[in-house]
């Protein structure tokens, strides 16, 4: 079954947190960093797994916040070249091409270490062409930094007008398409700053796995209950 | 990393299933609003009792009052004119014992004019209370709230009330219907549904979540009460 079977609104966008690399690792007993590594991996399963399902086109993955920038220097290096090596291998992937999937790489990019700012610029460029799918990483990211920030563009512009200040607030967030599902791993239930003002109408899935020990089979779980789900729209 | 012990501060609440409880029992689906208001009523008992200062319910949507059925909202209405009316008439009713200041957040331009008229009576005849402080939103929507607050903060920054440099996170919460209140610890949603329904969307990023099955006007004091323990458990990181 190829995307054009299914209509465009029901297409869904997922947003993903993936916590519990930290405490998956110290539950080895290894390094911090091990589990940044686990969990890129899993990140690059789950992107896998979403490619199979042809209703999912857009997902969204919170991969850093701009609390998280406060951590220290060393585990921050090494989810820098994580973040790195991910991007730079979507410039060479068939996958990629294939599936005509558009990567963005959204944030406050000055915080951005510069090799991951080159990678992100590059692939960005890259797949700009593409559209049946998206992939957005969120790097040093804030739902209430974008909010205000879009706000205060808009107040630079002078606008009043209610239906030119909705389009122009989807303009300025940098992501924005409603999000139908937000899934978040780690055993916390709450949702930290990510995308709020878009998943305002989400379906809200909360799992007690650990980032790196998510499996498929949960994933299809999840995904058989958004569709069960009655959406109401808050109706 | 920071345990928080200790019982929330600001608790915000979705209080759904009123009208599937009343379907449930074979009555008209507006009848469990009335057994709502009730309920209402028992959480500011609830809450002063285990030292949760702010309450904010999520009494009505935009969406609520764009797609309801008019009978249905007029029953509403009419629930709410005379819980109203007690407030004002009644020196004993529970605003007044526990000392509760009570706020009206929403596009309150869309309901009938008399019921906005009482609720401005009650938000002066309260206006100096502060035991304890309950917000009904109404005729709320957060992204909606968002807009708005863009939208005055243009304004003023037009009018040359505000400068341009001095636009942060702390200067738009002052355009937010919350302004003056800390977010919301935790918020609670009952009636099995897992969404926010677009409520407090600024406010909610690092609040705790609870989703509850049982419907609203069925929760008992025991059911809050762990919900508030099971906040009280938990570690809070604020994104670190």
């Amino acid at each position: 079954m190829t995307d054009d079977f299914v209509k465009d609104d029901d297409f869904i966008h997922i947003a993903l947190i993936p916590d519990g690399n930290r405490r998956y690792a110290e539950k080895l007993g290894k390094p911090l960093w091990y589990g940044h590594y686990a969990g890129a991996k899993k990140i690059e399963e789950f992107l896998d797994w979403c490619l199979e399902y042809d209703q999912i086109k857009t997902v969204s993955v919170f991969a850093l916040s701009t609390e998280n920038l406060n951590r220290n220097k060393q585990e921050l290096e090494h989810l820098w070249k994580i973040y790195k090596e991910n991007l730079l291998r979507t410039l060479s992937s068939e996958k990629i091409r294939k599936r005509e999937i558009k990567v963005n790489v959204f944030g406050t990019e000055n915080v951005w270490r510069s090799d991951v700012r080159q990678a992100a610029r590059d692939s960005m460029k890259l797949t700009a062409q593409y559209s049946r799918k998206v992939i957005n990483i969120l790097l040093s990211y804030g739902s209430k930094f974008e909010i205000v920030n879009a706000a205060k563009k808009i107040a630079e512009k002078g606008i009043k007008k209610t239906k030119v200040v909705e389009s122009l607030l989807d303009k300025y967030l940098w992501v924005s398409q409603p999000v139908d599902l937000i899934i978040r791993t780690g055993d916390q239930q709450r949702l930290s700053n990510f995308m709020l003002y878009q998943s305002a109408y989400a379906e809200i899935y909360f799992s007690k796995t650990m980032w790196p020990d998510f499996t498929r089979k949960e994933f299809d779980k999840i995904i058989k209950w958004y569709f069960r789900q009655q959406r109401k729209f808050g109706k | 990393m920071v345990f928080i012990k200790g019982v929330p501060e600001h608790v915000g609440i979705i209080p759904d299933g009123n009208r599937r409880l009343a379907r449930r029992l074979l009555q008209k689906p507006w009848k469990g609003h009335e057994w709502g208001f009730q309920k209402v009523k028992n959480l500011i008992e609830w809450s002063k009792e285990l030292g949760i200062k702010v309450l904010t319910f999520y009494t009505l949507s935009l969406e609520n009052l764009e797609r309801r059925p008019k009978r249905e909202l007029n029953y509403l209405f009419n629930i709410a004119r005379k819980e109203l009316d007690d407030i004002i008439e009644n020196g004993e009713n529970i605003v007044h014992r526990n000392r509760v200041k009570l706020s009206f957040w929403g596009r309150l331009d869309l309901i009938p004019e008399d019921l906005r008229e009482r609720m401005e009576r009650v938000s002066d005849i309260t206006k100096n209370y502060s035991r304890q402080y309950v917000n009904l939103a109404i005729a709320y929507g957060g992204r909606q709230e968002i807009l708005d607050a863009s939208r005055r903060l243009a304004t003023d920054l037009k009018k040359g009330k505000i400068q341009e440099d001095k636009i942060d996170e702390s200067l738009f919460r002052k355009y937010l219907w919350t302004n003056g209140f800390k977010d919301p610890d935790l918020i609670v949603r009952t009636g099995g549904d897992k969404r926010l329904s677009n409520f407090l969307p600024f406010q909610s990023v690092y609040s705790e979540i609870v989703f509850l099955d049982k419907f609203w006007p069925e929760l008992e004091k025991e059911d809050f009460s762990r919900a508030v323990r099971d906040f009280e458990g938990r570690e809070r990181r604020f994104g670190r």
